[in-house]
């Protein structure tokens, strides 16, 4: 119990120490399964394309360590955790849909215009 | 403690939208793996679709065959519907029958109902209602036996442990109508089980008998009324069967025989009295009565009774054919006729002695006939005779004036002389006794032919008969009394005498040609009537002769006279 609170406090003092970003992703994914495959190619792409690198991304295999899976309360996998200014925002799924993706991250109207 | 937070709306509908997201994404296959509790490892969702898979496949398979057996009891079910509907039809077609057969009920004659063990009427038909006055509705319910007051032919439980053991009971009742009429009915009783083999319910069907009760009745009176005639005959009958075995015999039969009633059915007739009446020819009778259906009668023998003496016997026998019954029986009678026999072997002895009686009569009557005619013709005769010579003589010495008294006397005498003559002729004409009877007959016709005015004329026999004395008397005054007939009644002119004989018999034919008669009128007359016709032929029988008459009426008569030449034959 007290080496879980020393990896969360870690965990949280590494994320204060980084540079300040616009959103704050966690991906939670199955192996190499085809669809956990597909969300983080998706994730990428999205990160590259229309994030331009304001954020950050983490990628959490369940399969090895489905804890951090239960405590986000994710019950199914690929699941990507968008935590922003706004709020938290989760999606399931392997982020084929972008509008989807792109609403969640209200960037929606942003590539239209 | 903490007590748990209740979520907000904003919350609440995060997670709505994340499980709609869940949905959305297990619906495009696009989840990996599902994540369990803290106890539950990740399950890769291939092996979820794998496990899915087979269970679809069980699944499957769970319907195919979860599907052939419910087209199975589909199909059995369609059976079972089938074979009710089959029992349905069945059914109505059986209550159909057993209405057809409730109204067949109803059209029979027979009272017929049906009443359960404790004897309630469950069933009444038409005929039992018209037979004993109750409608069905007032039967129905009702004790027959208190209903009906019925008197039992046996104890009424004797008949239910018959019914209840055999199935079946019939006989004789009495039932009480409701007006209060007895109905004797023939009864049949037949008891119906429940499928356990308990029973059920009776079915009783009566046939009214009282007429055949009364007709029985009245033959067994009938019968009793013949028996009591047949018991009344004197002689012996007996029935035997085609074995010529007994089958009843009569009071006189059981009297003469000393056996009873009882003792003798049964048995072989010849098997009877010690086998005595076993004898080879009146079995031969017996046994072909039937077969060559004939008969006999007269059949004589003898035996001994059964106090040991003599009997003689006439055995008559006859077959007795039952149209109705087919039954072929023998009906022998049998006579005592010792007593019989006794007084006609008696009768004939008497006859004989009056025969040689009247002989010896006839014989004494001619003699002293004879001797009168003798002593009219030896002293009356004589002495007129010499009274008339002496008158004769005095006539010739008297005066003239006597002349006449003298003549009127002489002629008296003479008369008085004739007289005696005809009469002691006809007490015995001498000339039958000196000359034969052909002779006083030729005689006798020259008499009447004189006296009488017709011709009598006789043929006759060359030779002298040898007849007896009587016989010959007999026959002579035969003839006499038959001319003298013919000169009263037949107004004949001639009459022809002939006398003919043979070894035995002599035959005299008096035939004349007058008016005739009908023989049968003398049937009106008899013996009593005088001499005639019937003494002349009673003196004929006497001696063994006879007297027939052949005559018809306007064409003359013919008597034939027969007589034995010799009595001791």
């Amino acid at each position: 119990m007290a080496a879980s609170a020393e990896m969360e406090q870690d965990r949280r003092s590494r994320r204060s120490a980084r540079k300040p970003v616009r959103y704050d992703m966690r991906l939670f994914v199955a192996g190499d399964e085809s669809n956990s495959v597909i969300a983080k190619a998706s994730l990428r792409k999205i990160c590259e394309q229309y994030l331009e690198g304001d954020c950050h991304v983490e990628v959490i295999d369940v399969l090895k360590d489905f804890r951090p899976a239960l405590r986000e309360n994710i019950l199914v996998t690929p699941a990507l955790i968008i935590q922003s200014g706004k709020g938290r925002t989760v999606i399931f799924g392997n982020l084929t849909n972008m509008d989807k993706i792109l609403t969640a991250l209200n960037l929606g109207s942003e590539i239209q215009s | 403690m903490t007590t748990a937070r209740k979520p907000s709306y904003e919350e609440l509908e995060s997670k709505l939208c994340e499980a709609q997201d869940i949905i959305g994404a297990l619906r495009n296959h696009e989840v990996d793996a599902i994540v369990g509790g803290e106890h539950i490892a990740v399950v890769r969702l291939q092996e979820v679709e794998e496990a899915l898979r087979q269970a679809h496949q069980q699944l499957e398979q769970r319907v195919v065959e979860r599907t052939e057996e419910l087209a199975r009891v589909n199909r059995q079910l369609r059976e079972i519907i089938e074979n009710q509907q089959q029992a349905q039809q069945k059914l109505e077609q059986y209550t159909r029958q057993l209405r057809d057969q409730a109204e067949l009920l109803d059209l029979a004659h027979d009272m017929i109902f049906v009443h359960d063990m404790e004897g309630r009427i469950a069933f009444w038909n038409r005929g039992a209602e018209l037979a004993y006055g109750w409608t069905t509705e007032e039967a129905l319910g009702q004790l027959s036996h208190g209903l009906l007051n019925t008197e039992y032919s046996e104890p009424l439980i004797r008949i239910t442990a018959r019914i209840i053991k055999h199935g079946w009971w019939e006989g004789e009742l009495v039932h009480t109508t409701r007006d209060g009429r007895k109905v004797a009915v023939a009864s049949r009783w037949a008891l119906r089980k429940h499928p356990d083999g308990r029973p059920a319910a009776i079915l009783e069907i009566d046939n009214d008998i009282t007429d055949r009760k009364r007709v029985e009745q009245e033959m067994a009176e009938a019968r009793q009324f013949a028996e009591n005639i047949v018991n009344t005959i004197q002689e012996q009958l007996v029935v035997l069967d085609p074995h010529l075995r007994v089958i009843s015999a009569n009071r006189s039969f059981h009297e003469t025989f000393g056996t009873a009633a009882g003792q003798v059915e049964g048995r072989e007739f010849f098997s009877l009295d010690e086998g005595r009446w076993n004898t080879p020819e009146l079995r031969t009778r017996l046994d072909g009565i039937l077969p060559q259906d004939t008969s006999f009668e007269g059949f004589e023998m003898e035996c001994h009774g059964a106090d040991g003496e003599p009997k003689i016997l006439v055995l008559s026998a006859q077959p007795i054919r039952q149209q109705t019954r087919g039954a072929e029986m023998i009906l022998l009678v049998i006579q005592d006729i010792t007593v019989r026999k006794w007084q006609e072997r008696k009768i004939e002895t008497d006859k004989e002695q009056l025969s040689s009686l009247t002989e010896e009569l006839m014989l004494t009557e001619e003699r002293q006939r004879r001797q009168i005619a003798q002593s009219l013709h030896d002293t009356v005769g004589q002495s007129l005779a010499f009274a008339k010579r002496e008158l004769s003589l005095l006539r010739r010495r008297a005066p003239g004036e006597m002349d006449r008294t003298l003549e009127e006397v002489c002629e008296q005498i003479h008369d008085a002389i004739q007289q005696t003559r005809d009469l002691t002729f006809e007490l015995s004409p001498s000339i039958l006794y000196t000359l034969g009877l052909q002779a006083a007959i030729e005689e006798l016709a020259q008499q009447f032919t004189d006296s009488e005015g017709f011709v009598c004329q006789v043929r006759g026999l060359e030779e002298s008969l040898p007849l007896a004395e009587q016989v010959r008397s007999m026959l002579y005054r035969a003839i006499r009394e038959l001319l003298v007939n013919v000169a009263k009644h037949a107004g004949a002119r001639n009459v022809g005498i002939v006398l003919d004989r043979d070894d035995r018999n002599i035959r005299i034919l008096v035939e004349d040609d007058g008016k005739g008669f009908d023989p049968s009128v003398l049937d009106g007359y008899s013996r009593g009537s005088g001499f005639g016709i019937f003494s002349v032929r009673e003196r004929l029988t006497h001696i063994g002769g006879n007297l027939a008459i052949e005559s018809t009426e306007g064409k003359g008569t013919r008597i034939t006279i027969i007589a034995p030449l010799d009595l001791g034959q």
